[in-house]
C-alpha cells in the first residue's frame, strides 16, 4: 500500500506543467452505459476531469481490484496510451502492478474495433483484481479520449 | 418380520452408523460444500463489495461503529464512519477523512475533508471527488452566500465548484457563516451505523464464517467439527464397507 505520486507530479510528467487546461466529461445516460459496460459496473461519479495539451489528455481514474480503490493515472496520445502509473495503491495485495515491467505492457495500446485493448495484458499470479483494475482503467480512458474527440472535433 | 438382506453384528453396526451419521450431516455437508463452492469465486462475484443485510449483521452482536464527523448542507446529512462518506445513510466515497463541512452552492452541495472536496448533486449524488494540491490541511469550510471559502492554516482561499480551483482571498471571517458539525438523530445514527457496519461486513466475510461455523459464537465451530468428524468416519467406513461388499 502506498502513494505514489501526486497529481501534480503526474500531470508534471506529462505536461512539463502541473497545472495544464483541463476539461470535465458530464457523463450522460449514452456514456453512462458505455463506460458501464467497460468497467462493468456504473461510474462513481457524475463527472469525469481530465488534463490536454494538443491531442495529449490525461486520465486519472480510481477503480477498486478487490475492495479498495486503486488510482491510476493514464496518458493518452494519438489515440494510443503513452503512460500508465499507478499514483495509489490501497490494497493489501497485488502491489507488483505499480512496477514498470508490468505497466509498459500498455505502452501504445489502442482501441480495436470492438473497444477493446489491442492486446492482451499478461496477467501476475495473485495480483489478477489489480490487473482487471488496470486493465478496465486503460481502457476507459482510452473510450473517455475517444469521447473527448468525438464531442470536440478539431 | 425381519429383513433378511440386513447385515449382523459389526458390519450391521458400520453400515446403521455410517447411515445415520450421513443423513444427520446432509445439511451441514451441503451448507459448506456450497458455501465452499461460492467462497471459490467470491471474488469473481464481487461478494466483498457487497454489504451484508441488517437482520444477518445482528447475529453477530456487534456494535455499529461510531460516526466521526457529520454535517448538513441542503437538508442532506454528511457523515463519516469507518473512513466512509456517507450521503443520507447512502455511501457517497471510501478512504474518506473526518469532515470539515458541508455547504450549498450554486447547482450542487459540497463536503469537504482536511484534504478533499466532494461535489454532490442537491439528491446527493456524486458529481465529483476532487483532492487540491495545498501545502496544508483544509481546517474549515464555510460561504458568504455567493463563495464557498476554506479557511486553511495560510489563509483563506475561494473554491470554484465549477472548475474545481482555488484562489486565495481577503476576508473578514465574521462574514462568513462556516459549517459547524451537526449530532445526528438516533435514527440517523442507527442507519449509519448498520450501513457503516455492512460495509465491514460483506458477504465474503458472512460465508467465511459460516464455512467456517464461526457465525455461532461457540456452538457453530463445534457443530463445523462435528461435521467434519462425521466427514472422516465416513469415508473410513464407506470404505471399510466397500471392500467387505466385494
Amino acid at each position: 500500500m502506498g502513494r505514489y505520486q501526486t497529481r501534480a507530479d503526474f500531470l508534471k510528467e506529462t505536461f512539463g506543467s502541473d497545472s495544464p487546461p483541463s476539461g470535465v466529461i458530464w457523463i450522460d445516460d449514452e456514456l453512462r452505459k458505455t463506460v458501464t459496460g467497460v468497467l462493468g459496473h456504473p461510474p462513481a461519479m457524475l463527472r469525469l476531469r481530465y488534463w490536454f495539451e494538443h491531442a495529449r489528455t490525461a486520465w486519472i481514474i480510481d477503480e477498486i481490484g478487490k475492495d479498495q480503490p486503486i488510482t491510476f493515472g493514464v496518458v493518452v496520445d494519438q489515440e494510443k496510451i503513452q503512460a500508465l502509473r499507478v499514483m495509489e495503491f490501497r490494497e493489501s495485495r497485488g502491489w507488483e502492478i505499480r512496477y514498470p515491467f508490468f505497466t509498459r505492457q500498455f505502452s501504445q495500446l489502442h482501441l480495436t474495433d470492438s473497444g477493446s485493448l489491442s492486446h492482451r495484458i499478461d496477467a501476475i499470479s495473485g495480483a489478477t483484481l489489480s490487473v482487471n483494475a488496470a486493465t478496465r482503467s486503460a481502457n476507459l480512458a482510452l473510450v473517455l479520449d475517444e469521447y473527448t474527440r468525438r464531442a470536440k472535433p478539431d | 418380520m425381519q429383513n433378511q438382506t440386513e447385515p449382523q453384528g459389526p458390519r450391521h453396526w458400520t453400515t446403521r452408523t455410517h447411515r445415520v451419521l450421513g443423513l444427520s450431516s446432509l445439511v451441514f455437508l451441503i451448507l459448506i460444500s456450497a458455501s465452499g463452492l461460492i467462497l471459490n469465486h467470491a471474488d469473481t462475484l464481487g461478494m466483498s463489495r457487497h454489504a451484508a443485510p441488517g437482520w444477518l449483521l445482528r447475529i453477530y452482536n456487534v456494535e455499529p461503529p461510531p460516526i466521526s464527523s457529520a454535517f448538513t448542507a441542503g437538508g442532506v446529512l454528511f457523515a463519516t464512519s469507518e473512513q466512509i462518506l456517507f450521503a443520507d445513510g447512502t455511501e457517497l466515497a471510501k478512504n474518506a477523512d473526518p469532515l470539515i463541512g458541508a455547504a450549498i452552492f450554486d447547482g450542487g452541495l459540497i463536503a469537504a475533508t482536511s484534504n478533499e472536496f466532494f461535489l454532490t448533486s442537491v439528491d446527493a449524488a456524486l458529481v465529483e471527488r476532487f483532492a487540491p494540491d495545498m501545502a496544508g490541511p483544509m481546517i474549515h469550510l464555510g460561504t458568504d452566500g455567493q463563495r464557498i471559502i476554506v479557511a486553511t492554516q495560510k489563509g483563506y482561499v475561494d473554491l470554484d465548484p465549477h472548475h474545481m480551483t482555488l484562489s486565495s482571498v481577503v476576508i473578514e471571517p465574521m462574514d462568513i457563516s462556516w459549517s459547524r458539525p451537526v449530532i445526528p438523530t438516533k435514527e440517523q445514527t442507527q442507519q449509519l451505523g448498520a450501513a457503516a457496519l455492512g460495509q465491514a461486513l460483506n458477504w465474503e466475510r458472512v460465508l467465511l464464517d459460516l464455512h467456517s461455523g464461526r457465525i455461532l459464537p461457540t456452538a457453530g465451530r463445534y457443530i463445523a467439527d462435528i461435521t467434519a468428524i462425521c466427514l472422516l468416519y465416513m469415508c473410513l467406513t464407506g470404505v471399510m464397507l466397500w471392500f467387505r461388499r466385494r
